[in-house]
């Protein structure tokens, strides 16, 4: 009896879950990225040495610490570090064998951290900038069994090396180096430490000082220097200063790499080798690859490179007499390689990742233990682009005479950070997104060519508008095929499947925008917002040298086309879709100037003040007095649609909104009084339309800004004072032609007048001030097609590394202050003002994810009114889509269209069954005695 | 005591009111029509925190072929400060409003101007030549509104509430209106 219940009650449960799995983990996104790994902080390592299990750490280029598990490339935990802000930006990370602490070095502070779980274990903070940091790994037989010790080599006015107790943190020796030479590197054999000084002598070249000092005591045991004659000419020709292996060698070459010097490190003998051409390039680059054990044999690697082709060469270190040897060269393979060292016991093993073949040899000799053909990195690149590997780190296992298992990790020219197992790419993760400076959204071109061609039906003449519909059809008819094919994938899909879903390939709402993000390293890559974990493209678009950033500016001028420019350059246009340079769509200045151009009124920070053209003649000019600086300055957005000009009171009349769309917020500080102004300015005339001013502001703190329909909105943290709180603050001003319902003001409803001429009588200003928990360091608001939808308030908390969507609403500056609302203002749906704002954990767009590091929030609205895009990127990158006043245009995730159409069959069925029962059952009653 | 009291009180006006009178300062406003090389001056304006005047104005030469107009003045550091207004609001038949944009000292960081055709009342007294001057200061920020706190008595407790009227005290008038009634409905009976 029960059986027949129990698929009734399943169907009744069903629905009751999808209350419960809401679209947080659909619509968004978000990847947690550590920034582009550098090759000499990352490694594999065993959190836990008793277990096999490893992990990949690595100290990125965004100065992010973290543990990434090489089985499915998620992140396993993340420390951000502070460089100290100081232009060094060298870090170090290390890892003791069979510890169970990395040792972080970075600024001005070492630290260690658990390698299990992140969390500190210690830290210490040394006078001068850290130039090096290593793991003391003594084989005397002394050390305790507990942590290793670490040796930390800082510069400064008091360059010194300090021992620092693996355990606790506390230093147990510091020697403090005399002279003027600068500190270089730290090396360590298992008897000795040695500090390496670059010693400048009068000529200009430089000279290697070898200090040595006893590990236990942190006495100086010897010292030397060492004869590089006049070769050396920068501490840019030393490729290594190998540590922590049983013979540490310093090596080097000539400005021109002809030749190769090796030093074993405690010896004064130079070995030096003649390096030969291999073709007619020069070798541009000479890396070495040592292991980092000091069991492993004293073997190295040589790796050369010139632009077109890379080889390499094994030495080998006879340990009796310290004598360097040549043992046998790699073949030259064209293209970018990239070299790994590991080892297993004591034999070392290197593997070499070209564009197409990953190789793995030992040491000893040069026969192949292991070779797999790459067919792709599985990655985006760009057009006709060869992906090419910048640097690897493997792990090796080796049974008898073959590779059993290999794991590498690469850096691809891409950006992308890619483990390969036996040859094949297990995952990869976009690194290059972490230094996003500049993004944009842009519709795909294939969307855009139907709306232009209904547009040239649309307003061509009948005849011509009818032909081209002719013709497009008949070009549609060339997809006819593939159309019957897809046919009956999509009807069952259009049953059983719910209306949000996508995959068919058709956006009619718009969701599935390419998102083009440049990065700091000169590239722009393109992410679907439907599907981002697929990078649809990824070129590089500038020349940049080592070490140049850029500023570009992206935008989407017309729909299916990216523009980049920098700052003095003429925008370039890519293909949003594939990423094609489109060099006919350049931009042309005309002769001419364009009448609507010319007109118009341009403005610009120059220095501390804003200045405005008009007519490229100089125009308004805003200069704050003495002592006062400009923080940042918003303009309301260009594309900024508002659907009504009023605000409908809850008595049907109205109040009408400021709409002007040249208003800026302009917020200024001025330091020596700590005091915040904040200046709404026209930007036509320069004429200030609201200003206030804080008193008692922490400048410090990050002043976020934000400008969009007749509204502003600012956040600042302030000082305890007699007038206000101490706190985080957030003010929010609207501006209202008039505070009269029904009354527009002294303009009235003109509708064509000039700020120049007529000028509009100030704007009245609501303003509302609201206490926050937490800073807010970037502002950002929705956008949607039309502006009907309510607007929603985007904010980045950095405390909690969340982003935050609040409605306009919460923070309304017409809230009744004091009072409960009145019917009135309820059924406009104010409520009482509260002091505090307290965030509502519904409005947590990261639910519980940690969006660290953003920076900058972009919007974009989508095709449907009630939906807007958010793209925020910095170190982490995370996306979504919002409806600040729900999705009323498009059908739920839970519809299930296959449930209403069983439904309506059911019924039917029912309907045609009880039709003669109920007819026979009226006949009846007809019947029946009255 | 109550001399010493005067004479304080006396000194704190005689203070306030030459403070008053050395914050008074002048400044000159340009007007600069776009093709010109450089500004004229076009009035001479001395305020001070609460009120200005216009001291002086000259009526400004605009070349015909120009329709914008800057008006600003210089910093004490000798940077420009300007906003952009139309050439024809300069006609004498319009009455001309200069705003000086005052910071939290008192200090002018900014102009702006308003023309209209139809004549404005306000600050007559400071007019010449059509041209009268108001002071914008800037307003302090807004700050939140907070909850009155809880006042507590010197020995910390909370200040007891003030006892409730009894039923007596509160309707006393409904009982006596009652009782007035049946009074006159009775003495009517009685007749």
């Amino acid at each position: 009896m029960l059986l027949p219940l129990l698929p009734a009650a399943t169907l009744l449960l069903a629905p009751a879950c999808a209350v419960f799995s809401d679209e947080a983990w659909n619509v968004d996104y978000h990847f947690a990225l550590l920034g582009a790994p550098k090759e000499e902080t990352s490694f594999f390592h065993r959190p836990n040495p008793s277990s096999k299990a490893s992990l990949i750490y690595t100290l990125s280029e965004e100065h992010a610490l973290g543990a990434v598990n090489p089985r499915d490339g998620s992140l396993v935990w993340r420390q951000l570090l502070a460089s100290g802000g100081d232009s060094h930006n060298t870090s170090f990370l290390r890892a003791g064998e069979g510890q169970d602490v990395v040792i972080s070095g970075i600024g001005s502070e070492v630290a260690a951290w658990s390698a299990a779980d992140g969390r500190l274990v210690w830290n210490v903070h040394t006078d001068g900038p850290l130039e090096d940091v290593e793991i003391l790994e003594l084989s005397d037989g002394k050390e305790t069994v507990g942590a290793k010790d670490a040796v930390a080599l800082s510069g400064g006015e008091h360059p010194m090396v300090q021992r620092i107790d693996g355990a606790s943190g506390a230093v147990k020796w510091q020697y403090s180096i005399d002279g003027s030479d600068a500190p270089y590197q730290l090396s360590a054999s298992s008897t000795e430490v040695f500090a390496i000084l670059i010693h400048k002598t009068i000529l200009g070249y430089v000279k290697l000082r070898v200090v040595a000092l006893d590990p236990v005591t942190g006495l100086k045991t010897d010292e030397y220097m060492l004869s590089s004659e006049n070769e050396l000419a920068t501490a840019d020709n030393i490729i290594s200063v190998g540590a922590n292996s049983a013979s540490p060698i310093i090596a080097w070459t000539d400005a021109a790499h002809t030749t190769l010097k090796v030093n074993v490190v405690g010896t004064k003998s130079i070995s030096s080798f003649s390096i030969e051409k291999h073709d007619e390039n020069a070798i541009e680059r000479v890396k070495l690859h040592a292991p980092y054990h000091i069991n492993s044999l004293a073997h190295f690697l040589v790796h050369y490179e010139t632009a077109t082709s890379h080889w390499a060469e094994v030495y080998h270190i006879d340990l009796k007499n310290s004598k360097v040897e040549k043992a046998y060269s790699l073949p030259r393979v064209a293209g970018r390689g990239a070299f790994s060292t590991s080892t297993a016991d004591a034999n070392v093993y290197f593997t070499r990742v070209t564009r197409d073949e990953l190789s793995t040899v030992s040491s000893a000799s040069h026969g192949l233990l292991g070779r797999w053909s790459l067919s792709s990195f599985g990655v985006a690149g760009g057009v006709g682009e060869v992906i090419e590997p910048v640097h690897a780190v493997s792990e090796v296992s080796v049974k008898g005479d073959t590779v059993s298992a290999i794991r590498t990790t690469v850096l691809l020219s891409t950006g992308d950070w890619v483990l390969l197992r036996d040859g094949k790419a297990i995952w990869t993760r976009p690194e290059m997104l972490a230094s996003t400076v500049a993004v944009t959204f842009a519709m795909p071109a294939d969307m855009v060519t139907l709306a232009q061609q209904l547009e040239v039906e649309a307003h061509g003449n009948p005849v011509a508008a009818y032909i081209h519909r002719v013709q497009r059809h008949i070009t549609d008819l060339q997809k006819l095929p593939s159309f019957l094919v897809l046919m009956p994938k999509k009807i069952v899909q259009g049953f059983l499947g719910t209306s949000a879903d996508d995959a068919a390939g058709s956006d009619i709402f718009g969701f599935r925008q390419i998102i083009a993000c440049a990065t700091r390293s000169g590239r722009l890559v393109a992410l679907d917002a439907g599907h981002p974990d697929r990078t649809l493209w990824n070129r590089d678009v500038t020349d940049l040298k080592p070490g140049q950033s850029w500023r570009p500016s992206l935008s989407s001028t017309k729909d299916g086309v990216i523009q980049v420019s920098s700052v003095a350059g003429t925008g370039v246009d890519y293909n949003a879709t594939d990423g094609q340079q489109l060099a006919g769509d350049l931009p042309v200045i005309p002769d001419e100037p364009d009448l609507s151009t010319s007109r118009a009124v341009r403005y610009t920070m120059r220095g501390n003040s804003l200045e405005a053209t008009y007519d490229w003649s100089p125009s308004w000019t805003f200069t704050p007095t003495h002592g006062e600086r400009i923080l940042n300055l918003v303009p309301r957005p260009v594309d900024d649609p508002v659907a009504s000009i009023g605000k409908v009171l809850g008595d049907r009349r109205v109040l009408y909104k400021y709409l002007d769309s040249n208003i800026a917020l302009l917020a200024t500080a001025h330091d020596a009084s700590s005091k915040a102004n904040f200046y709404v300015l026209n930007t036509i005339s320069g004429a200030i339309l609201y200003s206030n001013t804080h008193p008692n502001i922490d400048l410090t703190a990050p002043i976020p800004t934000i400008m969009s329909e007749n509204w502003f909105a600012y956040s600042f943290t302030s000082e305890a004072s007699p007038d206000t709180t101490k706190g985080h603050h957030l003010v929010i001003g609207e501006l209202f032609e008039s505070l009269l319902p029904d009354h527009r003001g002294a303009m009235g409803a003109s509708s064509n007048y000039s700020v120049l001429h007529t000028p509009a009588s100030d704007p009245f200003t609501l303003t509302q001030t609201y206490q926050l928990p937490e800073p807010i360091s970037r502002l950002a608001v929705t956008r949607t097609r039309q502006g009907i939808t309510s607007r929603q308030l985007l904010a980045v908390l950095p405390a909690s590394n969340a982003l935050v969507g609040i409605p306009y609403g919460v923070v309304d500056p017409r809230r009744p202050v004091g009072r409960d609302a009145t019917k009135d203002e309820q059924a406009e749906g104010l409520m009482r003002y509260a002091p505090v704002l307290e965030l509502d954990p519904k409005w947590y767009l990261n639910h519980q994810r940690e969006v660290v590091g953003i920076k900058e929030v972009v919007t974009a609205p989508a095709l449907i009114e009630s939906t807007s895009l958010v793209f925020a990127y910095g170190l982490d990158v995370f996306g979504t889509r919002l409806s600040p006043s729900f999705s009323f245009d498009v059908l739920g995730r839970d519809f299930n269209k296959f449930q209403m159409l069983a439904t309506v069959a059911a019924l039917a069925v029912a309907t045609f069954v009880v039709t003669p029962l109920v007819m026979r059952k009226q006949v009846d009653q007809r019947w029946r005695f009255l | 005591m109550k001399a010493y009291t005067v004479i304080s009180i006396l000194l704190t006006f005689l203070c306030s009111l030459s403070a008053a009178l050395e914050t008074e300062h002048t400044v000159d406003i340009l007007a600069w029509p776009l093709s010109a090389p450089k500004g004229a001056t076009l009035a001479k304006i001395t305020y001070n925190s609460t009120a200005a005047t216009v001291k002086s104005y000259t009526q400004p030469k605009i070349p015909s072929d120009d329709d914008i107009v800057r008006i600003g003045y210089y910093h004490p550091s000798g940077s420009w400060s300007g906003i952009a207004t139309a050439a024809s609001n300069f006609a004498p038949e319009k009455s001309k409003i200069l705003l000086l944009h005052l910071n939290s000292d008192g200090e002018l960081y900014h102009v702006g101007f308003r023309a209209s055709d139809y004549g404005s009342s306000s600050a007559a007294s400071h007019t010449k030549d059509g041209l009268s001057v108001e002071l914008v200061k800037v307003r302090p920020g807004p700050t939140p509104h907070l909850n009155k706190p809880v006042v507590v008595n010197a020995d910390g407790t909370v200040p007891s509430k003030e006892p409730e009227k009894t039923f007596l005290q509160k309707y006393w008038y409904f009982i006596a209106g009652f009782l007035v009634l049946q009074v006159v409905m009775s003495s009517g009976k009685g007749e």
